[in-house]
């Protein structure tokens, strides 16, 4: 078992009359990325800036190795805030040049002037801007100011590094150099919290990852966890699985279970521990349902067989494509190559089949 | 004579007066400068470190204080003259300090009409300065100290706006400066020197008095002045500060 | 409130129903700031209105000044004590048919301890000697004004050239020149009827030291004024008719009896001499 940086127990935060944080336990390991996810508004930035001791909670309590955040004081607590760094979002810089904003970190820590500036043209280079000390910091792009603002936070090689939604508007290009320097940064070992309501981003690069939901966390667990058994139907709407059916339990084995929707059709899925008469949400991901050729006779291979007409047609980003059926209204994503060679179009109509693995069950 | 050539013999003499550094020009010209300059650097003392404790301070009735600044800020240079006359005059509070009619009675009065400039334009740029720029210093480890300054730096540009708008105040000023200063020339040996008479006042008293050339001469210098107190605010203060629509 | 509105109403009503008189007759008088100090304007020129139904418009400037606006064609009368400059601007051709209207006099004003000691001295070169050698405060109009002129000339009897920081020149006015030498407690050359109007203001303390002729002191303190027509045939536009008639009021019997007549604190001002 590793290390636990910081453990948030029974956390709240109220602003006037309001919640913007409520019940919040976490704990972020050393060494991993642990992902905020939730839209805006979910209390993403109040819980990263909590955790940086920017704000007091109004109840529960933080863990910083080990040791309770309101009980650290003076020098001390000094001494723990230098340990970590946050970028807000829209990476603030300050108004003056590129070496005075990376060095800034190192120049209130007291480092002398041949240290800080070979620290900071080794902090540039690992981002990407080497050779930027005199630019004026202001005048850079959204990315490079982002670059620089990682320069900033990592420069005094922190334990823990606050990400406050990196790759806000950033074109996909820039987003993904911007992930690949998260990367570099925690495999020089420093733990990040990474706050974002991107997928994707989450994906690529949480070991761990939250999903916040009006101030609440709704459920914590790796990404496969996460996006593939979603806890809850606002995790499920939340990490994009399109599809997730109200149905109840009509028979149950003890391992699979037989499940009638209010779509109109029965679905036979993996449920243990559901017994009969359980209200449950069948959660399909869009590309976990199978379109099945017309050529190919139907075979025991195939379960939960349904048939509709597709409604709409869409190119999605990624060589793949989005069919909205017409009763059952499900979502499907496949690939080009499948939409030219079933000649898929608008009023065609398809067999699709969902595989046991594929429902995820969720008690409503 | 015409009316063209009356201003024309006007202006190309005030121009001989300038180029040829007149003595009685000369010293108008010094004595503004100090006075005002003297009561900005005051001014300046005093503004900058009330506008950073007022922007980094709550108390019940900051709202009002604000109000207040605001208010200072247009002063009439006329009232703040008479309200320093009656504090230095010889039968006033502070009578005994025979202040009344010298420059340190000009100075007193520009000081009273430029900090509150110099402090709410300040103020307001500290105040303006994003809570994600003091954020971020505090994050990457400034302690308490360190965000002042950062913030001040931060603000540095509409600090200075406010030092050139306050100085831009006190020059354009002939209201308070002519009630306590008296506008007095000494005569030293036979030439006329400045004591309390500044480029406002002076051309108050020469255009009185008819003397066009001089009343002209030191219009121009202090045309020039405030023109190139705004030719330091645009070209410096506008274009390095680029504003917090990233932030 | 009510008596508010009823003031209104009254100054309306009083507008619409009785026109101001002719308008569109204005005679522009430039003067010095001592005679316009003094209030004896106020005494003749609502006379003079009413009588010839023009509106007299004052512009108060040290002689100088007055002088110069004269001669730019701003004015249309000009009533001044410089004796010399008046008789130059009608030698230039500026004015015409100047005319003797009242004299008053000079004095020099000083504090109570009167360090220079010039208190009583009938010689007034020898009081500006006094003052040049103790290098006591003294305040010069400095506005090349009639008074101004005056001072120069006694500097220039006495033989002496005042200079040092002990010599105040303001550009000002005779009264504000009075309240600066009272705050200082310093000298000043003042006319007699500018003093009398200033002595009884609250915390005024200087004296005079030195009298003029009209109370048995030096002639050469004299302060007699003049009053000269614009030339019509060097600016068209003036109001010759109306500067005219003005003269002859002032110089007439009813004019004189009214700066005779006129007193401040029961002293009188001026003489006339018309």
């Amino acid at each position: 078992m590793s290390e636990s940086v910081i453990e948030a127990r029974n956390l709240c935060k109220k602003y006037g009359e309001k919640y913007a944080l409520k019940d919040v336990n976490l704990k972020i390991e050393k060494g991993e990325v642990f992902a905020v996810m939730g839209s805006s508004g979910a209390g993403k930035t109040t819980l990263l800036r909590l955790l940086n001791l920017l704000e007091a909670p109004t109840c529960g309590e933080i863990y910083f190795f080990g040791k309770e955040a309101s009980s650290i004081r003076g020098s001390e607590r000094l001494e723990l805030r230098r340990r970590m760094a946050l970028v807000a979002q829209g990476a603030p810089l300050f108004r003056a040049s590129v070496f005075d904003n990376v060095a800034y970190g190192l120049r209130v820590r007291g480092y002398s002037r041949s240290y800080i500036k070979n620290k900071v043209s080794e902090a540039l280079e690992m981002v990407g801007l080497k050779g930027y000390e005199n630019r004026n910091a202001r005048t850079l792009s959204g990315g490079e100011m982002q670059r620089v603002a990682f320069a900033m936070a990592t420069i005094f090689s922190p334990d823990v590094l606050f990400l406050d939604e990196p790759t806000a508007n950033l074109d996909p290009i820039r987003e993904k150099a911007i992930e690949d320097i998260i990367m570099k940064i925690n495999k020089i070992g420093i733990t990040v919290v990474l706050a974002t309501h991107k997928q994707n981003e989450a994906i690529s690069l949480a070991d761990k990852i939250a999903v916040l939901y009006n101030g609440q966390i709704e459920q914590i667990g790796s990404p496969e966890e996460i996006f593939y058994k979603p806890r809850s139907r606002v995790v499920a709407e939340f990490v994009g699985t399109e599809n997730v059916i109200d149905g109840v339990v009509e028979f149950s084995n003890g391992r699979e279970v037989i499940i009638r929707t209010s779509w109109g059709f029965r679905l036979s899925a993996a449920g243990p521990g559901l017994t009969k008469g359980d209200l449950i949400n069948v959660c399909i991901r869009p590309e976990e349902i199978m379109i099945i050729r017309e050529d190919i006779p139907v075979n025991p291979k195939h379960k939960n067989i349904l048939t509709g007409v597709i409604a709409e047609i869409h190119p999605q980003g990624g060589a793949m494509f989005r069919i909205k059926l017409k009763n059952p209204p499900l979502i499907i994503d496949v690939p080009r190559h499948v939409v030219d060679k079933m000649a898929l179009k608008e009023g065609k109509k398809i067999r699709v089949s969902l595989k046991l693995g594929a429902c995820h069950l969720i008690r409503a | 004579m015409g009316s063209m050539e009356f201003l024309y013999e006007g202006f190309i003499k005030a121009l001989k007066l300038i180029i040829s550094l007149d003595p009685y020009v000369l010293s108008v010209t010094k004595v503004q400068l100090a006075v005002s300059g003297t009561a900005v650097v005051l001014g300046t003392l005093t503004a900058i470190p009330l506008a950073i404790l007022l922007a980094f301070t709550k108390f019940p009735g900051k709202a009002m204080s604000q109000g207040l600044i605001t208010t200072a800020m247009g002063l009439p240079p006329v009232g703040v003259g008479l309200f320093v006359f009656l504090l230095i005059t010889r039968r006033g509070p502070l009578g005994f300090l025979d202040l009344l009619y010298t420059p340190s009675a000009m100075i007193l009065a520009q000081y009273i009409l430029a900090t509150p400039i110099i402090l709410g334009v300040s103020l307001s740029a500290l105040e303006e300065v994003p809570q994600k720029i003091k954020d971020m210093a505090f994050s990457l480890g400034g302690r308490y100290s360190d965000v002042i300054w950062i913030v001040v730096k931060e603000a540095k540009l509409g600090i200075l706006t406010g030092i050139l708008a306050g100085f831009g105040r006190a020059i354009a000023e002939v209201g308070a400066i002519l009630t306590v200063g008296g506008n007095i020339v000494h005569i030293i040996g036979s030439q006329e020197v400045s004591y309390t008479r500044t480029l406002t006042t002076a051309i108050t008293v020469e255009a009185r008095q008819g003397n066009i050339p001089e009343a002209i001469a030191f219009g121009i210098i202090l045309i020039s002045l405030a023109f190139i107190v705004n030719v330091v605010l645009v070209n410096y203060v506008m274009r390095f500060s680029k504003g917090y629509e990233n932030v | 409130m009510r008596k508010l509105l009823l003031a209104i109403l009254i100054l309306t009503l009083g507008c619409i129903t009785r026109p101001p008189i002719q308008s569109n007759c204005k005679l522009v008088m430039a003067t010095t700031t001592s005679t316009y100090d003094s209030g004896l304007l106020d005494q003749l020129n609502p006379v003079f209105q009413e009588k010839y139904h023009c509106t007299v418009e004052v512009i108060a400037k040290g002689t100088g000044a007055a002088l110069r606006i004269a001669k730019e064609g701003n004015a249309d009368l000009i009533f001044v004590h410089s004796r010399q400059r008046e008789e130059a601007f009608v030698a230039e051709g500026y004015g015409v048919n100047r005319r003797d209207v009242m004299y008053n006099d000079f004095v020099i004003v000083g504090p109570a301890s009167d360090p220079a000691g010039i208190k009583g001295l009938k010689n007034v070169t020898e009081a500006f000697r006094r003052i040049y050698e103790a290098q006591v405060p003294f305040y010069s109009r400095g506005d090349n004004s009639g008074t101004h002129e005056k001072e120069k000339t006694i500097w220039k009897l006495a033989g002496l050239e005042p200079s040092g920081k002990w010599y105040y020149l303001l550009g000002m006015g005779m009264g504000e020149t009075l309240t600066i030498a009272n705050e200082k407690q310093g000298y000043t050359l003042t006319d007699r009827g500018t003093y009398l109007k200033w002595k009884d203001k609250p915390g005024f303390t200087l004296q005079i030291l030195v009298e003029g002729p009209v109370k048995g002191g030096d002639t050469r303190l004299m302060n007699p004024y003049g009053i000269i027509a614009v030339n019509p045939k060097v600016y068209s536009n003036v109001n010759y008719e109306m500067a005219m008639a003005y003269i002859a009021f002032v110089t007439s019997l009813e004019g004189q009896e009214i700066i005779k007549n006129y007193t401040i604190n029961g002293e009188h001002l001026f003489y006339p001499n018309a």
